[in-house]
């Protein structure tokens, strides 16, 4: 198939994609990767627009992630600022899509800007944050669950279960981003799991992790 | 390769020597002033004249909220397959990172003049650190 880089057919495809059907499962045109800044524009403009439907927000939002860490000179850190605003506006959909995206790629610049999405869905909805949670269980790719709890770690309300969980997953990335939670979050009950943690960790990574957790603690 | 190794990874060797600390530092800054948090920056590096046995780096401009560090910034623009030998050779090579602890980096967020950085939000953040100091 090809794809219509003008900036007009750009923004028809997007609605064509939206009116091709009622469920959101067939959903199959895929947004064309935008190559002038005007057509950056549109994309997240059709995107915004088309995501005040519940139905079609997963799909968009998926659609929208795949952008994330984008390096074309089209995304502009103004115009990264606006993909980021624009997921967290999905809400719960935007979680699905930045952790798929985050799933599919271990590039630093994607999670970085994955979690900033995931930090303000929650802080514009905190009831969102046991999906998160949730999420994390349930994704089988370390690289989303260590997103998932370098999200929760910037957040007030204190998940501690959840990242207590983490600081024993399998996944030495997840164990060091629970570490540094819990450094953050603090309580008698962080510094005694972390503690306990430290005695059996053996990866040096963590170790040093947890470490720091306990000296911003004020433990030792 | 474990995530957590390729997460430490980051393409573009900022000069052709390794980064002198106060490189490293706006670099760091840079890093928190995106994700808008202190937590640890992990840094890979390597030497120029490394990657470009791989291929040519190509200067481009960062997007962090950080003109300064932006200059620093340089691409990989190779294919997948040459991108994966680099990362699996670093990888073979025990090629470790540095880590720069969480009060490592709002050190290095506090020197910044708030000024200095583009974005409401890093700025925000910027102007929180300094005030924590």
């Amino acid at each position: 198939m090809s794809a219509s880089l003008s900036a007009t057919t750009f923004g028809l495809n997007a609605v064509a994609a939206t009116r091709a059907t009622s469920s959101p499962r067939t959903y199959v045109a895929s947004l064309p990767v935008p190559r002038t800044a005007d057509e950056c524009d549109h994309l997240l403009e059709v995107t915004r627009r088309r995501m005040l439907s519940p139905e079609a927000r997963p799909f968009f939002a998926r659609e929208l992630a795949r952008f994330l860490g984008a390096e074309s000179t089209v995304w502009s850190r103004e115009r990264r600022e606006t993909l980021r605003e624009v997921l967290a506006a999905a809400g719960e959909s935007a979680i699905d899509a930045v952790l798929e995206a985050v799933a599919q790629t271990s590039r630093a610049d994607v999670s970085d800007e994955a979690e900033a999405v995931l930090r303000d869905v929650v802080s514009r909805s905190p009831a969102i944050m046991p999906a998160l949670c949730r999420r994390f269980q349930q994704a089988t790719s370390p690289a989303a669950r260590a997103s998932s709890i370098r999200a929760l770690r910037g957040m007030d309300a204190r998940p501690a279960r959840t990242l207590l969980e983490a600081l024993n997953d399998a996944d030495l990335e997840v164990r060091d981003a629970a570490a540094t939670a819990l450094g953050r979050h603090g309580g008698l009950e962080a510094k005694t799991y972390l503690v306990r943690r430290l005695a059996r960790e053996r990866n040096e990574i963590v170790r040093e992790s947890i470490q720091t957790a306990l000296e911003e603690l004020g433990g030792d | 390769m474990t995530s957590a190794d390729v997460r430490k990874t980051r393409t573009g060797s900022p000069s052709s020597r390794s980064l002198v600390d106060e490189e490293r530092e706006l670099v760091v800054a840079a890093i928190a002033c995106l994700r808008a948090s202190d937590d640890p920056v992990d840094l890979l590096e390597v030497p120029r004249e490394v990657v470009e046995r791989y291929g040519p780096i190509t200067s481009t401009s960062g997007t962090t909220p950080l003109p300064a560090a932006n200059e620093l910034h340089r691409s990989l623009d190779w294919d997948a397959e040459t991108l994966e030998r680099l990362a699996s050779d670093l990888f073979d090579a025990s090629a470790a990172a540095t880590r720069t602890k969480p009060a490592d980096v709002r050190a290095a967020v506090r020197k910044l003049d708030p000024n200095a950085v583009e974005g409401e939000r890093a700025r925000a953040f910027v102007e929180a650190q300094r005030a924590k100091k």
